[in-house]
């Protein structure tokens, strides 16, 4: 046997070193980061700062309706230009102090909510009752009763088969009728306590015993088996059945398991 | 015996025909010697790697296929010349006696003889260790198409020299033994512990663990077996000494770690 402990020593070692370049990398990348985020900043700040410099530059260059602007209020001004920022074609309306100017950039157009505006439908449209109706409900009733006497449909709701989740299943070949199948064929005693595990896991204690007796009989020191008996025992409230049969156990064979669960069984822990 | 101490020796490298695991690429290559054993050739060359499979493929065509077509298997190679060649004589003439004047010229001249009356396959395994006189004698022998032979050998610069020297005018099939895809390796583990009805072991490896053991061991039989067989090694260990360490649903990719620097895949 080799020396565990020393590997697991080496092991640990082994993941440091692996994650050596992986931290490093991970450093350059954040440092690169918080540099390009600080730097980013700086040229925004300093952006923000020189356009109303350019504005003024090229003010000489641009048309301005001074007479306008002066004529508007001050609101409608700024909300104008925005819209010269984003349209070229557009007459820019300026105020004459480019510190102004800076603080009116900030402001939105909000004039595409104009857009929006609420329109009336049309009168033939049905209304929400009818809507929520099917339509074949709707045909039915416009061709062999009058409306009046239709009693109202409850709403029907709609499944969208295009979108829905299909859940399929699968049968494995370790279903628990191949595994009985199969055991019945090879007599094998692992797979009687594999399937007695199953039934355990299923919280079917009593074929879980029945199993585990199965595979007991066919092998009897397997001591998977006796721990699954007991442990179904337990489960179905017969603790001292579970205890008896853990110490015939140990009378004949050693097991580490066996007795750490028969020592929890006896102290109740 | 414990589960892992069992489960160990699942994994000790061994050529036995009820061990063997049909994989997708180890059928492929097993058809193919069965269809070229049947074909008139004079010899067949079946290299690869160590570790690819090449022993148990002989070892299972020899099984499955001795009572119909004359097949024998030379599993050691055969140092003496005189011995060898009683050993062909035994197989040629099941129900004679070996004369004691048997030489390799007689052994030749009976061949020649028998040509109409008898055929047999000889499967030589780990031919690489016949030294260059054996191998100009068995190629001598099967020019007589008495004995048509079937080669396993290791694939390496030096060896494939020697297949090329001796072999090569005679040879008119080979096949080239690969190590196992992903797919190979963990269908291989999954089939080795069902095998032996450790479903509960198949089913704690996932998809990630059979990725890193076919990283370590190229998808190579002989190295996965011993990777597996020290995992096991490993878990043995703390199931006596820390069982709380092993407790999980799943195998721990640090024990496969581990495994993999105890045996130099990796290192610290």
């Amino acid at each position: 046997m080799h020396d565990i402990e020393k590997l697991e020593k080496e092991w640990r070692i082994y993941k440091l070193k692996q994650f050596k370049p992986i931290a490093i990398t991970v450093g350059i990348i954040g440092a690169g980061y918080l540099f390009f985020i600080g730097s980013t900043t700086l040229v925004s700040y300093s952006l923000v700062l020189t356009r109303p410099a350019i504005a003024v530059m090229s003010k000489n260059k641009i048309h301005l309706d001074q007479q306008e602007s002066v004529a508007q209020p001050q609101k409608v001004a700024s909300q104008e230009m925005v819209k010269v920022s984003s349209s070229s074609n557009q007459t820019i309306k300026q105020d004459e102090n480019p510190k102004e100017l800076a603080s009116v950039i900030l402001q939105p157009d909000t004039n595409f909510l104009t857009s929006f505006s609420y329109k009336e439908p049309p009168k033939d449209w049905p209304n929400e009752e009818k809507r929520r109706a099917p339509k074949e409900a709707q045909h039915l009733s416009s061709v062999t009763t009058p409306p009046k006497s239709v009693e109202p449909s409850p709403p029907v709701t709609q499944h969208h088969t295009s979108k829905s989740l299909v859940i399929q299943t699968k049968t494995s070949h370790n279903t628990l009728e191949h595994l009985i199948e199969r055991f019945n064929n090879s007599r094998e005693p692992k797979l009687a306590t594999y399937i007695a595990s199953m039934f355990y896991k299923r919280k079917q204690y009593q074929d879980a015993i029945r199993w585990s007796i199965i595979a007991n009989s066919l092998e009897p020191s397997n001591e998977e088996s006796w721990l699954l008996y007991a442990k179904a025992k337990v489960q179905l409230g017969e603790r001292d059945d579970a205890i008896r049969a853990l110490r015939i156990y140990l009378d004949q064979y050693t097991s580490k398991k066996i007795r750490s669960y028969l020592h929890t069984l006896e102290h109740n822990l | 015996m414990s589960k892992y101490k069992e489960l160990q020796q699942i994994f000790i490298d061994r050529v036995e025909v009820k061990h063997y695991i049909g994989l997708d690429s180890s059928i492929l290559f097993y058809n193919q010697l069965q269809e070229s054993i049947k074909k008139p050739l004079k010899m067949i060359l079946l290299y690869g790697k160590p570790g690819t499979g090449k022993s148990v493929l002989i070892h299972k065509l020899h099984h499955d296929t001795k009572s119909e077509h004359n097949v024998y298997l030379i599993a050691t190679p055969i140092q003496s010349e005189k011995e060898f060649i009683q050993r062909l004589y035994e197989f040629l003439f099941p129900d004679h006696i070996i004369p004691d004047d048997l030489t390799f010229n007689r052994f030749i001249d009976l061949c020649h003889q028998t040509r109409e009356k008898r055929h047999i396959i000889v499967l030589l395994d780990e031919a690489q260790l016949y030294p260059p006189e054996m191998l100009e004698k068995i190629r001598l022998i099967s020019d007589t198409r008495t004995i048509k032979f079937v080669v396993s050998l290791h694939k390496t610069e030096q060896e494939d020299l020697i297949a090329k020297e001796h072999f090569q005018s005679r040879i008119w099939e080979t096949i080239e033994l690969k190590n196992g895809s992903l797919h190979d390796t963990s269908m291989y583990i999954q089939k080795k512990l069902v095998q032996q009805n450790f479903f509960e072991i198949a089913h704690m490896f996932q998809k990630k663990h059979f990725k890193l053991i076919h990283q370590f061991t190229q998808g190579n039989y002989r190295e996965i077996n011993k990777l597996m067989y020290t995992l096991f090694e490993i878990y043995d260990y703390y199931e006596n000494h820390q069982p709380s360490k092993i407790s999980g649903k799943t195998i721990k990719t640090k024990y496969i770690e581990m495994s993999a620097l105890k045996l130099g895949y990796i290192h610290a």
